[in-house]
């Protein structure tokens, strides 16, 4: 019992050392690209606009192709509608990792860090993420048709997030104009 | 003969280290670090003593010499805090919490399992270094953990100190729990385990610590950034946001 905790907590121990080491010398790379990621455009608002997203999702699409009776369309068809709406999952889950490398970069500085706002925080964030894996998991086995709605859903997500990024932009901003 | 190799060149690294510092004037910047490579120079020449010179006072001698050590460690540790996370003050408040209520635990794990057999206490030091190291470890975790979570740059001596004390610490974790269970004799291994990992530490600390590098500047923090109150607030809002729409996405 005893060997098995000690054991476990060396390893575990220099697991975390070994991350943590990767992580600060990719550290210099990642600030300057996180930096100008700030300073431009989001990372990753530049995926699907927001009339593609619709689409992606639309039965009337599916509809259309299966009454031409071609099997190797059809495929072809639910392949590609499958791939991107993989991809529109992958860059939502992406946009909510930008939110919280956001948040901790922001709050990692503040006086009055609360240990029970960023546990539940981190908590929602884990949440978030499992839901993204789920989601992703449910589209790559029964494709995305069974999930109606969802296009414009997604869409109104990636216009709200794209606003609050916005808006804590202008704020970086307006604390760096006045100086503050 | 090999323990003999390991002492000595321990001790060579433990003086090379400090010239280093004096060249470097290293040893302002981390004065606790210095101060704890000087105790454990000093305790193995005073150690040495009493093996030579009082055979019969060198075991109390060692497992008091050797406490201290796990108490300077500690004090190592906070100071990795001191300058990592000057300019984060609430992270740097979250950091000193999770060190007092390791340093806590392992104190009063310290105490109760001495005042549960006071007569055999000598005999008793191994588990209790054993306890008192995985207390360490898991303290040392924690902190890893805090430092990667928000990306607190590190300069190289600094990254350097955490390390070689956590690798130091990972093996004599390893290295007692086996002993407590197996006993120091039955393998040669195992006895050269601790003296080695506290060599390896060295090599690393020398490597790192070899001339001043300053710990990387942050990025200037705003007003704005300032006030958690509305950073956690904000973040709350997007979160739950996003998390709305996935639910709607999962349930239609």
């Amino acid at each position: 019992m005893g060997i098995s905790i000690a054991v476990l907590a060396a390893i575990l121990l220099f697991s975390a050392i070994v991350v943590w080491v990767k992580s600060t010398l990719a550290e210099q790379v990642r600030a300057s690209a996180w930096s100008e990621s700030l300073g431009a455009k989001d990372e990753t608002a530049g995926g699907c606009p927001p009339e593609f997203v619709t689409q992606i999702f639309a039965k009337k699409d599916r509809e259309f192709v299966s009454a031409l009776s071609s099997p190797q369309l059809r495929k072809l068809f639910e392949q590609e509608r499958k791939s991107v709406a993989l991809f529109w999952v992958q860059q939502t889950s992406a946009q909510i990792r930008v939110i919280i490398r956001q948040h901790l970069q922001a709050s990692r500085g503040s006086r009055d860090l609360e240990l029970a706002a960023e546990a539940g925080i981190l908590l929602r964030y884990g949440g978030l993420q499992f839901l993204c894996s789920v989601l992703f998991v449910s589209i790559a086995l029964a494709g995305p048709q069974g999930l109606q709605g969802l296009a414009v859903r997604a869409d109104a997500l990636a216009q709200r997030i794209r606003e609050a990024q916005l808006g804590f932009h202008a704020a970086k901003e307006a604390g760096r104009i006045h100086g503050v | 003969m090999l323990s003999q190799i390991i002492w000595w060149s321990s001790i060579a690294l433990e003086i090379l280290l400090l010239v280093r510092a004096i060249r470097g004037r290293l040893g302002a910047h981390f004065p606790v670090f210095y101060g704890y490579i000087i105790f454990v120079l000093s305790q193995s020449f005073f150690r040495f003593y009493f093996y030579q010179w009082d055979p019969h006072l060198y075991s109390p001698v060692y497992w008091i010499t050797e406490f201290l050590g796990v108490v300077a460690g500690g004090a190592v540790m906070f100071e990795i805090c001191r300058v990592a996370l000057t300019p984060y003050p609430g992270t740097a408040r979250l950091a000193r919490n999770l060190l007092a209520f390791g340093f806590v635990l392992a104190c009063t794990n310290a105490a109760v399992a001495a005042s549960n057999d006071p007569h055999r206490w000598i005999a008793t030091c191994v588990n209790l270094e054993r306890d008192v190291r995985i207390v360490q470890a898991v303290t040392i975790l924690a902190l890893v953990a805090l430092f990667l979570l928000y990306a607190i740059p590190f300069g190289k001596n600094l990254r350097g100190i955490l390390i070689g004390y956590g690798l130091f610490v990972g093996l004599s974790v390893i290295q007692l729990a086996f002993v407590a269970v197996m006993g120091n004799m039955t393998s040669k291994f195992l006895a050269y385990l601790h003296p080695v990992s506290y060599a390896l530490a060295l090599c690393v600390w020398v490597g790192h610590l070899w001339a001043y590098r300053p710990n990387p500047e942050p990025q200037r923090a705003f007003a704005f950034e300032q006030q958690y109150a509305r950073v956690a607030a904000a973040t709350r809002y997007r979160l739950r946001a996003a998390r709305g729409y996935l639910e709607k996405a999962v349930h239609p």
